[in-house]
């Protein structure tokens, strides 16, 4: 029997401390009906959950309410993820909910497409956000669980096709409440971590509430804001989520995703391989200009042509020198015959010439006489005539008037 | 002159100066000025055609 007994509070307490300090009722990840619902005007939401058997009381308080994007409401199947606590001062344990998911199929469909609305009419999915992925990355960041085929099928691929790629592997829980926060932190931490060329978030195939946490808002948002290539590849080719419409890209598998993230080495080393063919052909193709270029050059400027040059100019120099002779020779001739007519001219206005002729000149006292009128009996006259000249005195003036005509 | 002047453009000057004796217009005098000259011009000619050969000659030895 017990030596001292606990009060209903010690029990109660310890009671909260067994259930907080229990990983598993931490970490609740439960499916059932709602029930008694109750939207406090606090905006805290009471509920019971339920399945055929029993009941949990549950309660979501505002600032985790405020962010359900469905009705919910008594009847509906849902899931809910929490932990479980025990509210000392009634000692009742509950589900404190931090998030819930409707688990019908038709509420998935319609909760999905009022997200899918939502998220399109803010232009979240529009073409003009997508953004290219790397081609030749260097390091690629993996968001996937680290057990399992996917993160084996991008290692596959990644080695045989791009293996100087560099894998960053973000282990998380890919389904369950807390895969969509995990996510998300691994989102912001690549982004951090620095020289990430493109982001790979991969799960395998599942159920609709298998794959719920990849429609998370949340986790929609912050791939959006992610300045990192991102490439979806959430469950099989059938399967579409949320995250797949606000990727990058979106690949139908783990393994097509490594693919799209990648080059191929071969395909490289054959374009490599065509663009030094090129190179080669067109640098002998330059090569053998020149050389033909170099071939006319020397020919043009060869001294043979030079020598027919000089030959020419100096043709044209004699020609010049012959032309500029005759030229002052023509020249000087016509000044000549020009002096030579002149000459006569004069020559024939000349004295001597006029006394070879046989006329003579009358002079007197040295001067000549051009009218006899002038003289009379007793002047002494010279007379010169082409042999030489008479003086003698005037004995006898005879004056014969001049018959006028 | 000589410094920019080249033999072609020498050349070109000596048939201007031809051309211009033959006119009537031009005094004996000018003429003569002009052909004093042309002598000075196909002095120069005369040096470049031989120095050319004399070029000729090295680029011959050097091929």
């Amino acid at each position: 029997m017990y030596e001292t007994p606990l009060t209903v509070s010690d029990l109660n307490s310890y009671v909260r401390a067994i259930l907080e300090n229990d990983e598993v009722m931490q970490n609740v990840y439960i499916v059932g009906e709602v029930s008694n619902f109750k939207h406090h005007t606090s905006g805290h939401i009471y509920f019971s959950l339920k399945d055929d058997k029993s009941s949990l009381k549950a309660v979501m308080f505002a600032e985790r309410s405020k962010n359900i994007s469905f009705d919910l409401s008594n009847g509906m199947k849902i899931f809910a993820y929490g932990y479980v606590s025990c509210y000392e001062v009634t000692g009742q344990y509950q589900l404190y909910v931090y998030y819930v998911s409707p688990a019908g199929k038709g509420e998935i469909s319609e909760e999905l497409k009022k997200l899918y609305d939502k998220f399109s009419h803010e232009g979240l999915f529009d073409d003009s956000h997508k953004k290219e992925v790397c081609k030749y990355p260097r390091k690629i960041g993996v968001i996937s669980s680290k057990t399992g085929a996917v993160i084996h099928d991008i290692s596959s691929v990644l080695k045989r096709r791009f293996p100087i790629a560099e894998i960053v592997l973000c282990s998380v829980n890919v389904q369950g409440g807390k895969a969509s926060s995990q996510i998300v932190k691994a989102l912001k931490a690549l982004q951090e971590y620095g020289d990430i060329d493109t982001i790979i978030i991969a799960r395998g195939g599942g159920s609709t509430e298998d794959l719920w946490a990849f429609n998370d808002e949340n986790l929609i948002r912050e791939i959006f804001e992610c300045n990192i290539p991102v490439i979806s590849a959430v469950g099989h080719d059938v399967d579409y989520t949320l995250c797949d419409y606000v990727s990058d890209v979106r690949a139908p598998t783990p393994s097509v995703a490594a693919e799209l993230s990648s080059s191929s080495i071969d395909e490289i080393k054959k374009l490599l391989e065509k663009y030094r063919l090129q190179i080669k052909n067109h640098l002998c193709f330059y090569v053998e200009k020149l050389d033909s270029n170099i071939e006319i050059l020397k020919k043009i400027t060869s001294t043979h042509n030079i020598e027919n040059k000089i030959e020419d100019l100096s043709f044209k120099l004699k020609l010049c020198k012959n032309d500029l002779q005759n030229n002052l020779n023509n020249k000087i001739n016509k000044y000549l015959n020009k002096l030579m007519i002149i000459k006569n001219i004069i020559a024939l206005s000349s004295k001597e010439y006029i006394l070879g002729k046989g006329y003579a000149i009358l002079m007197k006292n040295g001067n000549i006489i051009s009218d006899i009128c002038n003289l009379k009996t007793g002047d002494v006259v010279t007379i010169i005539s082409h042999g030489g000249k008479i003086e003698f005195e005037i004995s006898n003036l005879k004056l014969e008037k001049k018959i006028e005509e | 002159m000589k410094n920019k002047l080249s033999i072609e453009k020498a050349l070109g000057e000596l048939d201007e100066i031809s051309s211009k004796v033959e006119l009537e217009e031009t005094t004996l005098s000018e003429s003569i000025e002009m052909c004093e000259k042309a002598r000075i011009l196909i002095k120069f000619c005369e040096e470049e055609i031989s120095k050319a050969k004399q070029k000729i000659t090295e680029l011959e030895l050097d091929y």
